[in-house]
């Protein structure tokens, strides 16, 4: 049994590659939102969740292709679970930039005589070492290992998220800290599917959402519920229907956070005033009548 | 006012700002008259408890307070003439106790801090909005609407109540009239520690009157700084409809103006706004010369019995009337070129030219 002192570590005694700290652009106002030092981190757990339809596939092929253009020696994987190439065939025809990105298509086998392990095939892919992968989605993934390896939901959950870590941490043979988008599915409310040990290891929470969720034609939005890389609750506001590119709102997401602002602002504001009349009551002696 | 002028006048406002607190009516208790008040010279002889500590208050606080839960002085007369001041302090806590009861109010109390005296009380509906975030928003309303700030106009009190206009980067200047362009997209952001009000502001070329035409939709008041609530008020200047709408009634009301005779009564209405801000009696007169012309019908041999005044022609069209009033807001230098009454009585102005007219415009085939 080693020195359990030695797992005690002082930040400064660890040394980073600054090159670690340089995003990953994707040349759209989504960078603001991705990281309050704009763009998407290097080693780091993106989740994005949101209603069935809201565009998260899209949106993820779009920011994989973006990265692609900004920084054309990264690598970048899509890995397929949810969809096939005959479905994916149907994006590339209205995004016909997304032809380009190296796709994983995971399925499951449903041929009970033929032993198939896609957490091996991927464990291998990964090893290769990738700088952005993208997972849609995460539940799925989780449910063909759970089957292929004869194990239980939460067991698979941990292996994936392992598998996931390690690649972060740069543990690949090209030695790069991946970043993972992982699409992860909802209820029918919208509550998040998945553990709270899965919710809380991940760096950010991306949700996509419908302003009226009973109308698949309302406007939608991207914001983040949970970010240890930038803000809260700043929503920006996306469109689907036009052909080549996700447009972005870029007017509208700049008024929301001006938004944020004034508003964090105020409660500041509206306590110094308060603090500025109770210091003046404090000591003054009104003789009662 | 340059944009410099703006960011100056938002850090003086706010250096100025009288100190405030948002508390519940419910937690003002009345204590009673302090008859001496030491050695601060203080504004006010009301002692009231707030949240347990003992302020003072002057009487237009200790009144605005009464009219909150409806205590009339009559009421209180009669109260003191049978129990005495305590029943009228008891009296006065216990209707304070039950409105809030009924309906929880909260309003913001503002305190002079040399005198040490609550002189100001503002009802608050939702949040308390200070300066700094009134400035604040006023910034991000401009930037999204292309708009630049153009005058500004303060209260009495500094405590509450600033008027900011703003003008378009892109001037829209229509005509409802053969000589009456007007540039119709300014606008005027209206504060208070407990609310933002917008309205649009037009301006006729022809002699720089200004009138401010109210935007009758909920969205354009907010009495909080929620997220539904801001971009809802943000986005009124590009609510085209809206606007098209509002201008239309306006041109309509005008057109009337134009061709409507005023009554006696309306320019005896006229003449009481006038009397209300306070505009002297000279100024009054020429502006609305209500007595002068009433003289004129009774001095013509109409009796006092059976003569209306409604239906009395006065020597003016309604236009005219409304002219002279907007014009003297615009104009005069009776008030100090920041006095806020120019922005209020222009607004009454196109609140009297909503009001149905006393005198209906008739096609009248025989007048020549």
């Amino acid at each position: 049994m080693g020195n359990v002192s030695d797992k005690i570590v002082r930040m400064r005694e660890i040394r980073f590659d600054p090159a670690l700290f340089e995003n990953y652009m994707t040349g759209t106002v989504l960078d603001e939102l991705l990281c309050s030092y704009k763009g998407l981190p290097k080693g780091v757990n993106y989740m994005v969740i949101g209603d069935p339809g809201v565009g998260k596939t899209t949106i993820i092929l779009d920011l994989l292709s973006n990265i692609r253009k900004q920084h054309p020696g990264v690598k970048v994987l899509f890995v397929s679970v949810e969809m096939n190439e005959i479905d994916l065939a149907i994006y590339v025809q209205r995004f016909p930039k997304f032809q380009d990105i190296d796709i994983l298509f995971v399925e499951s086998n449903f041929d009970d005589n033929v032993d198939s392990h896609n957490l091996q095939t991927l464990t291998e892919i990964l090893q290769q070492g990738w700088d952005v992968v993208a997972i849609d989605s995460f539940y799925e993934l989780q449910g063909i290992i759970k089957e292929e390896e004869s194990i239980t939901q939460k067991k698979a959950e941990s292996m994936l998220f392992s598998l996931i870590k390690q690649q972060n941490k740069a543990d690949n043979n090209a030695q790069v800290n991946t970043t993972f988008l992982t699409i992860q599915q909802v209820t029918k409310t919208g509550a998040f599917i998945g553990s709270n040990r899965l919710k809380h290891s991940i760096t950010a929470m991306m949700e996509l959402r419908l302003e009226n969720p009973k109308n698949i034609y309302s406007e939608r939005y991207a914001l983040f519920s949970k970010h240890r890389r930038g803000d809260v609750g700043v929503r920006l506001y996306y469109d689907l229907s036009v052909t080549g590119d996700v447009f972005y709102n870029e007017d509208r997401f700049s008024q929301d956070r001006q938004i944020r602002q004034l508003q964090s602002e105020a409660g500041k504001s509206m306590r110094k005033y308060a603090d500025k009349f109770d210091i003046l009551f404090e000591n003054i002696k009104i003789k009662k009548p | 006012m340059t944009q410099q002028e703006f960011l100056a006048l938002g850090r003086r406002i706010t250096d100025n700002q009288l100190p405030y607190k948002m508390v519940n009516r419910a937690t003002i208790k009345y204590i009673g008259r302090a008859d001496d008040l030491s050695e601060t010279e203080h504004l006010g002889r009301n002692v009231f408890s707030v949240q347990g500590t003992n302020v003072l208050a002057t009487d237009f606080v200790a009144e605005a307070l009464d009219k909150y839960t409806g205590f009339s002085k009559d009421q209180q007369a009669f109260i003191a003439k049978a129990t005495g001041e305590e029943g009228v302090r008891d009296f006065r806590n216990y209707l304070a106790a039950a409105s809030s009861i009924a309906n929880p109010t909260k309003v913001a109390l503002v305190a002079h801090p040399e005198s040490k005296t609550i002189v100001n009380v503002i009802p608050v509906e939702d949040e308390l909005i200070t300066s700094e975030s009134f400035f604040g928003f006023a910034e991000i309303f401009m930037d999204h609407n292309n708009l630049t700030p153009t005058a500004y106009e303060v209260g009495g009190n500094a405590s509450a109540g600033i008027i900011l206009h703003m003008g378009s980067n892109t001037p829209d200047i229509r005509a409802f009239a053969p000589g009456e362009e007007t540039l119709i997209n300014s606008y005027i952001l209206k504060w208070n520690l407990g609310q933002i009000q917008l309205s649009r502001y037009y301006e006729r070329l022809v002699c720089a009157n200004g009138m401010i035409e109210k935007i009758s939709i909920p969205r354009a008041k907010i009495t909080a700084l929620d997220d539904k609530s801001l971009r809802g008020i943000l986005s009124i200047p590009q609510d085209n409809n809206l606007l098209k709408r509002s201008y239309n009634r306006f041109s309509d009301m005008a057109r009337t103006a134009m061709n409507t005779r005023a009554s006696l009564s309306e320019l005896h209405s006229v003449s009481k706004m006038l009397e209300r801000f306070a505009v002297g009696e000279e100024s009054s007169k020429k502006i609305a010369p209500y007595d002068e012309e009433l003289n004129f019908y009774l001095n013509s041999g109409y009796g006092l019995h059976g003569f209306k005044p409604r239906e009395a022609l006065a020597s003016m069209k309604v236009w005219e009337l409304f002219n002279r009033v907007t014009q003297y807001a615009s104009h005069t230098t009776d008030w100090a070129e920041n006095d806020n009454r120019r922005t209020m009585l222009q607004g009454e102005a196109v609140d009297f030219l909503r009001l149905p007219r006393d005198i209906k415009t008739y096609v009248d085939v025989f007048a020549s």
